[in-house]
């Protein structure tokens, strides 16, 4: 029957619908924490002031921009390719 | 009339006026040039300024390390083997940045907390600046006339073999006592508060 072939279909596909959608959760949790690390390395850096302090903040935003391309790149690997 | 007894001053802290350069992820730094924090008083001087001793990061170093090194193994060694056939060996070039992403991000963090959990003592109060986890902060300061007494506890073969322990310090303020913890030469660190406070109470 074909509402049967349609169902199993479904069924042999949802581990890796289920794979692709909690892995863009994943890295876009993981985006928002990356924002909050450069915010809060900001913050710190103004608490403790020293000469390395840019060097830091520089760092965070470098992981920050490293989180978006591996998030828009899951997006362009489960979904587009 | 003649003065029977002078009190010699051998026994006060010599601060040298010029600040000496350090290492920046030094973990002691006494009198460091360029290390300043938010309200410092423009005469204030930061005498101590103290971390976490580098060898108590060992933990999340060696982590880190397995954490890199595991998928050059791991991933590789799936793939040969076929242990997951419906994964198709493509899929790879998307989980080998997502773990190294998330590696890099326990790294920083980690880093980060270290770095900015801080001890400082200067010539007029200390601060106590506790980064818990990357969201919780907790700062603590009193002046160095509240303080009541200072020791220190090391106990363990990490802490006798690298020479770094707790420092207390116990306060008459709203906080009942400060914690160095795990700080290099806790005995230094305890005899430099106290040579502050003894040049406080003359003043």
């Amino acid at each position: 029957m074909p509402s049967d072939e349609l169902i199993f279909d479904l069924i042999s596909r949802l581990p890796f619908v289920l794979i692709r959608i909690f892995t863009v959760i994943a890295l876009l949790l993981h985006l928002f924490f990356s924002i909050i690390i450069v915010r809060q390395t900001k913050i710190m850096i103004k608490i403790v002031e020293a000469q390395i302090s840019p060097t830091i903040y520089l760092i965070s935003v470098i992981h920050f921009l490293i989180s978006l391309t591996v998030f828009l790149w899951a997006i362009l690997f489960l979904f587009l390719i | 009339m003649p003065d029977i007894f002078v009190s010699p001053n051998t026994r006060l802290p010599k601060i040298k006026k010029e600040p000496v350069k350090v290492n920046p992820f030094s973990a002691f730094m006494f009198m460091p040039e360029g290390v300043s924090f938010e309200n410092q008083e423009p005469d204030e001087t930061v005498v101590l300024f103290l971390r976490k001793h580098f060898i108590t990061n060992l933990p999340w170093i060696l982590i880190t390390a397995i954490l890199i090194l595991l998928p050059l193994f791991l991933f590789p060694f799936i793939i040969i083997n076929s242990l997951i056939p419906q994964l198709p060996s493509s899929f790879f070039s998307l989980i080998s940045p997502v773990w190294y992403l998330f590696t890099a991000s326990y790294l920083l963090v980690n880093f980060l907390i270290w770095y900015f959990t801080v001890s400082i003592v200067t010539t007029e109060r200390i601060l106590d600046i506790d980064f818990l986890n990357i969201l919780n902060k907790k700062v603590a300061e009193t002046r160095l006339s509240k303080i009541e007494d200072v020791t220190q506890k090391t106990g363990g073969f990490f802490e006798a073999f690298f020479d770094y322990g707790n420092v207390y310090v116990q306060t008459a303020g709203t906080e009942a006592y400060f914690l160095f913890q795990s700080v290099p030469r806790p005995q230094q660190v305890v005899r430099i508060v106290n040579q502050l406070l003894e040049r406080q109470e003359e003043t």
